[in-house]
């Protein structure tokens, strides 16, 4: 039964519109079947698997636009040869559910239009109806985008250190310029409030004629 | 002025040694935060876009602090050579005044660098890159900002997304609106390009297939440069800070001792 593709883990198998398989090699080579026999992949809601009837002739197939109110579709057609056992050890085989979002035909292989969950299986048809099918696949969701959330960032105990400790050095310096300021300013207004006269203060000048005389007589 | 004692001779020397000091720091001060402004990884558009963009006004304020502190620890070695009073009080009112700048831009380093974190850029990339919105010019300028600088990014250096390429698909964006998901689970530019900047194999990078396109995300080539720049700013800053009280309090000391 069909399986996503579990060999080999890929980022991009599941995204929010697509999802990947790995391709049923060697699955098909039953004798019952016909080279010229088609292989479909039937793509259901999980919850819808028991509505799914396959159709009876090619006419009924159902497509991805009707995909929404019938709650299955059919999409990738191939036959027995794309999914022989002759492997390219490189290759990676896988088929992309969703892949082409651009195409005409009703046989488009579009993109998924919710996260589901889908179950997938093959079935292999030809002109009269239907000839074989696979079991269901488990459950695949697909991804469902959501906000992202708004987170408040802690601070580091390196900020809360260096925030404390600068505040005290600026405000033990603020105090020590202001300190200085007030030393200065007391200093220099002491000096001038003790200097500036209250009252003047009349200084009278001796004449001190005689005392100049003297050397002038002991010099003559 | 005192008497030429030895150990007033000493203590003067001592000043003038920490002034040294401090000019040098101030230098240094004044070319690390020019290497910074001067924004080698361009990742400026990312910053201007959180709105948090004051780590580069601290650097700024730290240009102007590192000359001012060359110049003002030149103006302390002539007030402490010639024991003059008013110099070294013009001195200590100007480095006070440097002393605040400066610590006001080591603090908004430090704060503006705890917001760092996956979340804020996640939530930049998710918002913005490659969004059309034309509310107002300013948006349409951080928007152009932000889509060119995670291009080239996710080009260069080999990355896709904050945490990786799911980041596209796990949360919804500005890019997802523009582009369906099944074509481009994420950008582009996360697959590996040949010379001609083309995808090497678009599908194989779609599926995410390893070697063909960038697991790894590029949240540590965001962070690191601006980590490295937050923390050089703040803590270079604290250090020359406290230094500068030692040398300030000294200087003070011996202010108080001069003689008219």
């Amino acid at each position: 039964d069909p399986s996503l593709s579990g060999s080999t883990p890929l980022e991009g198998s599941i995204t929010s519109s697509t999802f990947t398989l790995d391709q049923p090699n060697g699955q098909f080579n039953s004798p019952d079947l016909s080279d010229t026999d088609d292989i479909w992949l039937v793509v259901a809601f999980s919850n819808a698997i028991n509505n799914f009837t396959a159709p009876q002739s090619p006419q009924g197939i159902p497509h991805a636009s009707t995909f929404l109110e019938k709650k299955y579709y059919m999409t990738i057609q191939a036959s027995r040869a794309l999914y022989s056992n002759e492997t390219n050890a490189q290759d990676i085989r896988i088929l992309r559910v969703g892949n082409e979002t651009s195409c005409t035909v009703n046989t488009c292989n579009a993109p998924l239009p919710g996260p589901g969950p889908y179950r997938v299986k093959f079935l292999v048809m030809n002109d009269n109806g239907p000839v074989a099918e696979t079991k269901w696949s488990e459950d695949i969701t697909l991804i469902e985008p959501e906000e992202v959330s708004e987170s408040r960032a802690p601070k580091s105990a390196g900020t809360i250190v260096i925030i404390v400790i600068l505040s005290i050095l600026l405000s033990l310096l603020f105090l020590a310029l202001v300190a200085l300021l007030v030393y200065t300013c007391f200093d220099i207004c002491g000096t001038q409030e003790i200097s500036r006269p209250e009252e003047c203060v009349q200084v009278r000048r001796y004449n001190t004629h005689h005392t100049y005389s003297t050397p002038e007589a002991g010099r003559s | 002025m005192a008497k030429g004692d030895s150990s007033v001779r000493c203590f003067q020397g001592l000043l003038i040694f920490g002034n040294v000091i401090i000019g040098m720091c101030g230098i240094a001060l004044t070319a690390e935060c020019i290497f910074f402004v001067s924004d080698q990884h361009s990742l400026y558009p990312l910053l201007e876009a959180t709105d948090n963009d004051d780590i580069y006004g601290a650097a700024w304020i730290g240009i102007f602090v590192g000359i001012s502190l060359f110049c003002l620890s030149v103006l302390g070695i002539v007030g402490i050579v010639k024991s003059n009073r008013k110099i070294l009080l013009v001195y200590f009112i100007l480095m006070f005044i440097v002393y605040a700048f400066e610590m006001a831009s080591s603090v908004t380093a430090a704060v503006q660098r705890d917001f760092f974190t996956t979340n804020l850029f996640l939530r930049q990339m998710l918002e913005r890159y490659q969004s059309k919105s034309q509310s107002n010019n300013d948006d349409i300028w951080k928007n152009r900002g932000v889509t060119e600088t995670w291009d080239r990014l996710m080009l260069q250096e080999k990355c896709c997304g904050v945490n990786g390429p799911s980041d596209w698909q796990k949360y919804k964006s500005a890019f997802r609106d523009e582009n369906n998901d099944a074509d481009y689970p994420w950008p582009r530019q996360c697959c590996v390009m040949d010379s001609f900047y083309k995808p090497l194999n678009l599908d194989a990078c779609k599926l995410g297939v390893s070697g063909y396109y960038h697991s790894k995300g590029c949240y540590d080539l965001i962070s690191g440069p601006m980590n490295r720049h937050a923390w050089g700013v703040a803590w270079f800053g604290f250090a020359i800070l406290c230094w500068t009280f030692c040398v300030l309090l000294g200087t003070m000391f011996y202010w108080s001792r001069i003689e008219y």
